[in-house]
């Protein structure tokens, strides 16, 4: 079955580097693909969009989650098991229910300008919600948030409370016990969730395609479009691998400066 | 401190809020019984359960889920277990290499698994059917299932096993009577937790699906054209059958640890 992963991707690798046209791949040299990314400008200004669009969605999540996560660590009884259970059901609600959902209440007609409308807030309800970057960004934080309260709730696991209230004994305020020893103690998880979101969210071609209208569109459904309607599979192979080539590389360069940041502490 | 924790409770409060709305939307959308999918409801109703039970296209498409769900059981039941055996007790090189081949796809982004297989697909000359998506769905799920299994078989007692060998147990007498009844609550658990992702999954399947649609590919469709009200009533199906899957393995997983705190209590009762 790991073959099933490894053949695969060895075989887009080559084809990146091979000619297509109309879905039928000759095994001839081509070493175009490559710099026509970086010379078309509007393949990277989606490519560039993509990035962004997923370190927001990276940077919102993993803030976002934390809270929830030391919640869910620290609170005990009905309250911890109450959260959790609300988000694992979170976590296994379809992914194309969510961004269906959020299409559903983003819409002009949407559950939400229904809302604001009814109360009162806007007379004809807001458009700068939907089709755009703004809903991608929330329909993908939506999707993410529960996976990174997991990830930082396994890190957290190793924080015990008698370390807290050591720190506190030793005259720590909460801003600082949370800067000086929970932090510390959590870098690795902080990176996993901040890494996972960053990688899958960018890497993302359904929900620009149902909520991104055209200013929220990213580089996976150009990708998407090469592969199922243009076919040129080649095309589309280089264009998803210099994605993911960007994504690991700005990962690391985040794990970098983390470890630098750290050494400095110290 | 006291702020702080009202402050901490109010900011969760309103982000389960912020998780659970929008698909608390769907299914209350679901049971509307006007057409239009806008506020306010015309009233509750459950015909478009009705409307889409009695559509061949959805009833095929849940079949075709089933049918992959089964197969993708089986392939991984089969590659998964043996694997998860070898790297939870096998001491030989390559180990972790092989689990992180088998985790990758965890943490790759669908769209890179789903046009590697579609390219790798074509260039063998497989048409993409169902049976492709089984495949994409095994390489998805296998990952998960060997995590869970690997971690349950690591954490046998293997002292057990010897006794049973030398009270004279055969190979598969060990396997069946002292291993199997162990790690059957968790590799029940891990193989619903797959069906869960397998049922759900759109992102890999788009790329490798033939003419016979799935459940998320149907409604995919549905949502990128003509949004008909029928489509909640599918996707709170889906929902369901996913909060089932997980409920399950979460019951088996609670299930077989209690097994274990009692059995442990029942040994300290006779041996004190």
């Amino acid at each position: 079955m790991a073959a099933f992963l490894v053949a695969p991707a060895v075989h887009l690798g080559l084809t990146s580097f091979w000619r297509t046209a109309y879905f039928q791949t000759t095994h001839a040299w081509n070493l175009q693909q490559y710099p026509e990314i970086l010379t078309q400008s509007g393949v990277w200004q989606t490519m560039v969009r993509s990035v962004w669009t997923g370190l927001v969605v990276a940077v919102v999540t993993t803030a976002a989650a934390l809270p929830i996560a030391y919640y869910i660590r620290f609170r005990t009884g009905v309250r911890k098991v109450l959260v959790l259970a609300v988000v694992i059901t979170a976590m296994f609600s379809s992914y194309l229910v969510r961004i269906y959902a959020w299409r559903t209440l983003m819409g002009r007609d949407g559950a939400l300008n229904w809302f604001l409308t009814t109360v009162g807030i806007s007379k004809h309800g807001f458009t700068f919600l939907f089709y755009n970057r703004f809903g991608v960004i929330i329909t993908l934080v939506h999707i993410f948030l529960p996976f990174a309260v997991l990830v930082l709730l396994a890190a957290l696991e190793g924080v015990y409370v008698d370390v807290l209230e050591a720190s506190r004994a030793l005259g720590a305020r909460g801003d600082q016990m949370v800067r000086w020893v929970v932090l510390p103690m959590i870098g690795r998880g902080l990176f996993a969730a901040f890494a996972f979101t960053f990688i899958l969210s960018a890497g993302d071609y359904v929900t620009p395609q149902l909520v991104g209208g055209t200013s929220g569109s990213m580089t996976g459904t150009f990708v998407m479009l090469e592969m199922t309607q243009l076919g040129d599979y080649s095309h589309g192979a280089a264009l998803s691998l210099a994605l993911l080539g960007t994504l690991v590389v700005l990962s690391a360069c985040v794990y970098g400066a983390g470890r630098l940041v750290r050494t400095v502490e110290r | 401190m006291r702020v702080r924790s009202i402050l901490l409770g109010a900011y969760v409060s309103i982000a389960l809020a912020f998780l659970l709305l929008p698909v608390a939307i769907i299914v209350l959308f679901s049971f509307n019984s006007g057409a239009n999918l806008s506020f306010p409801l015309r009233g509750l109703a459950g015909h478009w359960y009705g409307t889409a039970l009695h559509d061949p296209k959805m009833v095929s498409a849940l079949e075709n889920s089933l049918i992959v769900g089964a197969g993708m059981l089986a392939v991984v039941a089969l590659v998964g277990t043996p694997a998860a055996w070898a790297i939870a007790r096998g001491r030989f090189r390559g180990r972790g290499l092989l689990l992180a081949t088998i985790v990758a796809p965890v943490a790759l982004p669908g769209l890179f698994i789903g046009i590697a297989l579609l390219t790798f697909f074509a260039s063998i000359h497989v048409h993409p059917s169902l049976r492709t998506v089984v495949v994409a769905h095994a390489v998805y799920t296998l990952g998960f299932y060997v995590v869970i299994a690997a971690a349950r078989f690591s954490g046998l007692d293997a002292a057990l096993e010897e006794a049973a060998w030398t009270l004279g147990a055969g190979r598969w007498a060990v396997a069946r009577l002292v291993v199997w009844p162990l790690v059957r609550p968790a590799l029940f658990a891990a193989l619903a937790l797959c069906l869960a992702l397998s049922l759900d999954e759109f992102v890999i399947t788009f790329f490798v699906i033939g003419a016979q649609n799935t459940l998320p590919i149907v409604i995919f469709s549905n949502v990128r054209s003509v949004v008909t009200p029928e489509i909640n009533a599918v996707a709170t199906v889906l929902l369901l059958t996913s909060w089932l899957s997980v409920g399950v393995a979460a019951l088996l997983i609670q299930s077989s640890a209690r097994r274990r705190r009692v059995a442990l209590a029942e040994f300290v009762e006779v041996g004190g």
